[in-house]
């Protein structure tokens, strides 16, 4: 095979061009079909990624092989379905697929190994969509419970029908966007980036920590929601549910998590450290010298 | 190793090492360093970068509409005849169709059980149908299973869900004051009566490699999830519920192929 003098800087200018565009190309198409949601997801977790590229960027040498030509399936599909028949479902699977091509394209199936956890994270995007296949579940009803049950501890009259809470005159039919699946997703797939960015012994455990949080958060909304409906103010509702106030919820949920997983990491990093054999001697090193200058 | 210099792939355990290693001059001189690759892997890059920013440039100058979901919306009948019974209201865009029964009062046409007590003499029996598309057998269709299950424990005999060949199931339910027959018909063109019916259904077709790969194409979707949720309901104070059943079974019969092709496949 003829051959051809290229430096890895050469080769590693021309990737960052391609996951760039795929990047850009991603948000424009996310912010073309204006979901808040979606462009907010999206936007963090090619923020991890990218973190965590940056931190290795000085150890990529990519090299071609047979399998890197397997890199322009998925990389060829996400620019033919971007340029003729986006939509939603395909727009959470795209950075999936364009890290999967990009990854191939670097260093064929070594790359998939050495960015396993850059897949994982942008994985999480793709998350509802693939358990949608696979998975039928619809936690309405359970979200209509939890609000209901903080509604009546407050002393109101509601009455409770399935996923439908009525109180006074109104009514609100949890379903669909109100149900908190989203939120939980959402959550989800930052406390797997937190942990894979941020480790601390068991912070698997935060996983579960964060779809309670969003759970309990958004059943809280719902209980706003339906207050609202029964005084009347379909404004404040339409605000709450679909407008900026949704995105507010969010924030709340978002910044719970990230104030209780910083207070489990600060507590857990001093146990990781004396028995967690799998931490390189290089982090207990510099703990140990971090500890001695405290001291 | 060529991707990586050594196995530390975490920001954690890269910043750790950056510590020991040589000098930047150095490093930066083995990144510059030229390094024999095939010719093809530079065309293929090249070619890769180029067809990025054209598809990026066309999004950015001449978008494609990028759809939500793309499924045909299903199409509501304005007018739904059946046999025996006058439309009273037309009003079939809001879902809702409303029938009284023409001429006197008549028997169901499948016999009655002798010991089956009839309905007092009434003018007229009144049919209310409700259609509505749903994207998914959601919670309160669910609650509506649970009901039925619940009204069956107190009379073990009385089934729940039934099944016309050819048609697929429905449910039959009865509370104080109407008897009500229930379905859901699925863009396949079946009848789901049960949750797990309608699991069966919508489950089966994600395993079919031609709708895998209609999504592929953007064509369709993997799982349609949506089915046209149907409920004929009969009150209790104008046919008793055993009447009623078979009235809306009869009816139902008439309703189905009608609606079957409403909602058309994702």
């Amino acid at each position: 095979m003829e051959s051809f003098p290229l430096s890895h800087r050469d080769v590693r200018l021309c990737l960052l061009g391609i996951g760039a565009g795929l990047l850009a190309l991603h948000l424009t198409l996310s912010w073309r079909l204006d979901d808040d949601q979606l462009i907010s997801n999206s936007l963090l977790l090619w923020i991890g990624t990218c973190y965590l590229i940056w931190h290795k960027r000085s150890q990529i040498h990519p090299q071609f092989d047979k399998s890197n030509l397997l890199g322009l399936l998925p990389i060829g599909f996400v620019l033919l379905r971007s340029s003729f028949l986006p939509n939603g479902s395909f727009l959470a699977v795209l950075p999936l697929l364009a890290a999967l091509g990009l990854a191939l394209l670097t260093s064929g199936f070594r790359g998939l190994v050495a960015f396993w956890r850059e897949l994982v994270i942008l994985a999480c995007l793709a998350l509802p969509v693939a358990l949608f296949l696979f998975v039928t579940f619809d936690i309405s009803i359970y979200t209509a419970k939890v609000a209901s049950f903080v509604l009546w501890y407050a002393g109101k009259p509601l009455r409770l029908e399935g996923a439908i809470l009525y109180l006074g005159q109104g009514a609100v039919n949890v379903a669909g966007g109100c149900s908190g699946q989203e939120q939980i997703f959402h959550l989800f797939g930052i406390a797997v980036m937190a942990c894979l960015i941020f480790p601390f012994r068991r912070c698997w455990v935060m996983l579960g920590v964060a779809i309670a949080i969003a759970f309990v958060i958004n059943a809280l909304r719902v209980c706003l929601m339906t207050l609202l409906v029964a005084a009347g103010n379909q404004t404040g509702f339409v605000y709450w549910h679909d407008g900026s106030g949704s995105l507010l919820f969010s924030m709340i949920s978002v910044g719970i998590f990230g104030w209780i997983y910083s207070e489990f990491s600060n507590a857990g990093f001093s146990d990781a450290t004396l028995n967690d054999p799998g931490l390189s001697q290089a982090e207990l090193a510099s703990h140990d010298a971090f500890h001695e200058g405290q001291r | 190793m060529n991707l990586l210099e050594s196995n530390a792939s975490h920001p954690a355990e890269v910043e750790a090492q950056d510590d020991t290693r040589p000098i930047p001059s150095e490093t930066a001189g083995a990144n510059n360093r030229a390094n024999n690759q095939p010719l093809i892997y530079w065309v293929l890059l090249w070619l890769t970068c180029l067809s990025v920013v054209g598809v990026l440039a066309k999004s950015l100058i001449a978008p494609a509409s990028v759809q939500r979901q793309p499924l045909p919306p299903a199409q509501l009948l304005a007018e739904v005849p059946l046999r025996h019974w006058q439309a009273i209201d037309h009003s079939g865009l809001d879902g809702r169709y409303e029938y009284r029964s023409v001429g006197p009062t008549r028997s169901p046409v499948n016999s009655l059980p002798t010991d089956t007590p009839l309905a007092p003499q009434t003018p007229t029996r009144h049919l209310t149908v409700t259609v509505y598309e749903m994207n998914a057998f959601t919670a309160n269709s669910r609650r509506f299973q649970r009901d039925a299950a619940i009204a069956r424990s107190f009379d073990p005999s009385w089934p729940q869900v039934r099944r016309l060949a050819g048609v697929g199931s429905y449910v039959l339910a009865r509370d104080r004051t109407t008897t009500t027959l229930t379905a859901c018909i699925t863009p396949q063109g079946k009848s789901v009566g049960s949750y797990e019916d309608y699991l069966g259904q919508t489950y089966r077709q994600q395993f079919e490699p031609l709708r895998l790969l209609a999504w592929a194409a953007g064509t369709g979707v993997v799982r349609d999830a949506r089915c046209l949720w149907i409920t004929m309901s009969m009150p209790q104070a104008e046919t008793p519920p055993d009447q009623a059943e078979l009235l809306l079974e009869e009816a139902w019969r008439e309703w189905f192929p009608r609606w079957k092709g409403v909602l058309p496949p994702g």
